[in-house]
């Protein structure tokens, strides 16, 4: 009987705790859901409706889903976000390894390096397209105002075909480049020197370090920087719609700002929000697929 | 126990004060207190230190009222406002121009004003013909016009000067119509150096579709049919502005891919420059710059000019009575004190201020203020903002080069049409 009652009282005061626990996560939970949980929920709502910005809401069922598949806007605009995704994911993570490495190196003037790469990455984005706009801008921006001096003709790097997308680039590297440089930073100050140390002994070259050594080690890191690169490549918005205005025509604008179009300028919030789920299950199969890929070469 | 009793508290206290923080307050005027009317703004010009500075006057003379002023990026001000008042979030007072006034007015985004205005004794006679016309909907007023505003050029007088290219009078030797503008700049581009253009404009957003518009009603073309259902785009009138324009920019007369025109003509890389009135207070700060500001040069022998309307409205609240009476006196005060705003280059709203011995006084004003006598206003549109977007999307296309006249004039067409269809 006794040890029946001594149970009781554990569980009982399993229970308080558990309550207390839950009692101080409440805050954060009632956070979470207010402006997470719930405008997802409520997104998914918004699709199947015909909401605008303002006035009354009628369900309309699937819709705005059938209208989705046929809007060729939509495809485009999805394609051009994919088309960043592709050429600027393996850029800027190529050159955050590059960075970090360089700064590992622990030569002379690394503190001011770490410092001037990560800088950028604090500005927000109207400074960072509009020093940017600056440089690229024809007659009175910084690269043409120098090609024009030596007898060159006159670049249109926003308004371009192609090119556009190279001064997209060239900016987003320049801004974002410094938080890869710093998770790879972190990864490669883990490495144990002993490991290093070993190599040398054995009279390893410095290629055979680099690629059996330090790759290898940083596997985990660079699978968390691709997949946190790939998600902010595709949220790309900010610089093409001001730094081209989505242009020429239709050639730079992304699947946000064509979100972005249809449900503030165009007031039509169902249909941003059909197409923001579809754009959710984009970017969550594709972080999914290459968590596939990179456990598969593990033998997970 | 006692400890266990500690921590289920605090833990509720943090869970209650959050709920507090989130709460906010509300507020109301205490008596004596003056009352407090919220100003919304998209200018983030050098007109929005005039309109500081006015609103400032307007503090230092109510004893009972007092305005907060605030100004917010013109590319996302209709954006926030709309949000702000189906949010119930809205300011008192907020500009509004003129050719959205449907778009706000169908969704009951905006407050009928003709009580609070007999109130304060408003004479709505005394507002220009066209602006007291188009700012009501059904007999109800739900705008106060401040200004009308167009699209003008500027001259450097000093360089054409010096090219030979002024009149006895000092003005551009320009002769009316189609061909006497391509001659009068392809002459002056005869005569310029490397590095140098003739008209500078900035080949994107707002302007190009404001030049678009003044061509596209110069050659009499309109965007839309009388009743407002279909797209008239794709018409002959359309494609022939497009050509001008796209001649304009071929020649070299307007040269493309200009991020800034403003700039470069401050910056004495252009002899012109195409830009609002409200490029004049930039002008006019810039050292050794003379220049002359002249009516939108007319290209066929239809007068025409595009033009907008800065107003004041009041967005839809659950506000008291009271507050509302108190935002219409700071309107009504802001309409008798446009002399002021015409410092912006904005011509005033009301006909005796536009006659008064003072607006004359101002430089090159006398000039152009002739020209709102045919400005034209876009028509009435329930899609209007999504058609801005269209037309300057397709504009700046085939500026770049990117695209021909009829794909334009296509694309334009189908853009604005799917809108209208979306809205019925």
């Amino acid at each position: 009987m006794g040890s029946l009652n001594k149970q009781h009282d554990l569980h009982a005061a399993q229970r308080k705790e558990s309550l207390a626990a839950w009692l101080f996560m409440l805050p954060f939970l009632a956070l979470y859901a207010a402006f997470l949980l719930f405008p997802i929920f409520r997104g998914l709502y918004t699709s199947f409706t015909n909401a605008r910005l303002v006035g009354t809401v009628r369900i309309i069922g699937l819709e705005n889903y059938a209208e989705m598949l046929a809007d060729k806007d939509f495809w485009g605009s999805m394609g051009n976000t994919l088309y960043f995704v592709l050429i600027s994911t393996p850029t800027i993570v190529v050159v955050g390894f590059v960075l970090a490495m360089l700064i590992n190196a622990k030569l002379k003037g690394t503190v001011f390096l770490r410092t001037a790469y990560f800088s950028s990455y604090v500005l927000s984005m109207s400074v960072v397209t509009g020093l940017w706009i600056f440089i690229f801008q024809p007659y009175t921006g910084l690269i043409n105002t120098i090609i024009t001096k030596f007898g060159g003709q006159e670049i249109f790097w926003l308004s371009t075909r192609g090119i556009v997308w190279l001064a997209i680039l060239m900016t987003t590297v320049w801004w974002t480049v410094g938080f890869d440089m710093v998770l790879f930073l972190a990864a490669l100050q883990n490495i144990p020197t002993e490991m290093y140390e070993a190599a040398e002994i054995d009279g390893a070259s410095k290629a055979q370090v680099l690629f059996k050594i330090t790759i290898p080690m940083l596997r985990e890191s660079t699978v968390l920087v691709v997949m946190l690169q790939m998600i902010a490549s595709f949220k790309l918005f900010g610089q093409t719609y001001l730094m081209a205005g989505g242009g020429p025509g239709t050639h730079t604008r992304t699947i946000v700002h064509y979100i972005y179009e249809s449900g503030f300028t165009n007031r039509r919030l169902g249909y941003a929000s059909t197409m923001s789920i579809a754009f959710f299950l984009v970017v969550l199969g594709f972080s999914l697929l290459q968590r596939k890929l990179f456990a598969n070469k593990e033998g997970r | 126990m006692t400890k266990r009793v500690l921590v289920l508290a605090l833990a509720l206290m943090l869970v209650v004060s959050a709920t507090v923080f989130a709460a906010g307050t509300q507020e109301s005027a205490k008596p004596g207190e003056k009352t407090k009317i919220t100003f919304w703004s998209p200018f983030s010009g050098g007109d929005g230190d005039i309109m500081k500075s006015i609103v400032a006057d307007f503090n230092a003379q109510s004893k009972t009222s007092e305005v907060e002023f605030l100004i917010f990026k013109s590319e996302e001000y209709y954006t926030k406002l709309m949000v702000s008042v189906s949010s119930n979030s809205a300011p008192d007072v907020a500009i509004l121009h003129l050719s959205r006034l449907l778009e706000f007015t169908s969704d009951n985004l905006l407050e009928p004003l003709n009580k609070y205005a007999s109130a304060v004794g408003m004479n709505w006679g005394d507002f220009s013909g066209v602006l007291q016309k188009a700012a009501q909907i059904d007999g109800n007023y739900y705008a106060v016009p401040l200004d009308t505003h167009l699209l003008l050029m500027h001259f450097n007088t000093k360089w054409l000067g010096e090219l030979g290219m002024l009149d006895a009078n000092g003005k551009p030797a320009m002769a009316r119509g189609e061909k006497a503008f391509f001659d009068y700049f392809n002459a002056v581009k005869g005569k310029l150096g490397d590095n140098q253009m003739p008209l500078s404009g900035t080949s994107q957003f707002g302007l190009p579709q404001y030049v678009w518009y003044t061509l596209l009603t110069q050659y009499g073309g309109e965007i839309q049919n009388a009743d407002g259902t279909k797209a008239t785009l794709d018409t002959a009138e359309n494609k022939k502005a497009l050509s001008v324009m796209k001649q304009m920019v071929d020649s070299g007369i307007w040269p493309k891919g200009q991020k800034n025109g403003a700039e470069i003509f401050t910056g004495f890389r252009a002899t012109a420059t195409i830009n609002g009135n409200w490029g004049i207070p930039i002008f006019e700060k810039v050292n050794g710059l003379e220049f002359i500001s002249m009516p939108f040069p007319q290209f066929t022998n239809v007068n025409s000019v595009y033009a907008d309307s800065h107003t004041m409205v009041m967005p839809t609240s659950r506000q008291s009575d009271a507050k509302k009476q108190a935002a219409m006196e700071f309107m009504a005060w802001m309409a008798d004190n446009t002399l002021d705003w015409a410092q912006a280059g904005h011509i005033p709203s009301k006909t005796k201020i536009v006659d008064s011995a003072e607006f004359k006084a101002l430089p090159y004003r006398s000039e152009y203020a002739k020209s709102a006598e045919y400005a034209h206003f876009y028509p009435r549109s329930l899609s209007l903002t999504g058609m801005i977007e269209v037309v300057q999307r397709e504009l700046a296309t085939m500026i770049a080069g990117d695209q021909d006249v009829n794909t334009t004039a296509a694309n334009m067409q189908a853009g604005y049409q799917r809108l209208l269809d979306q809205k019925r």
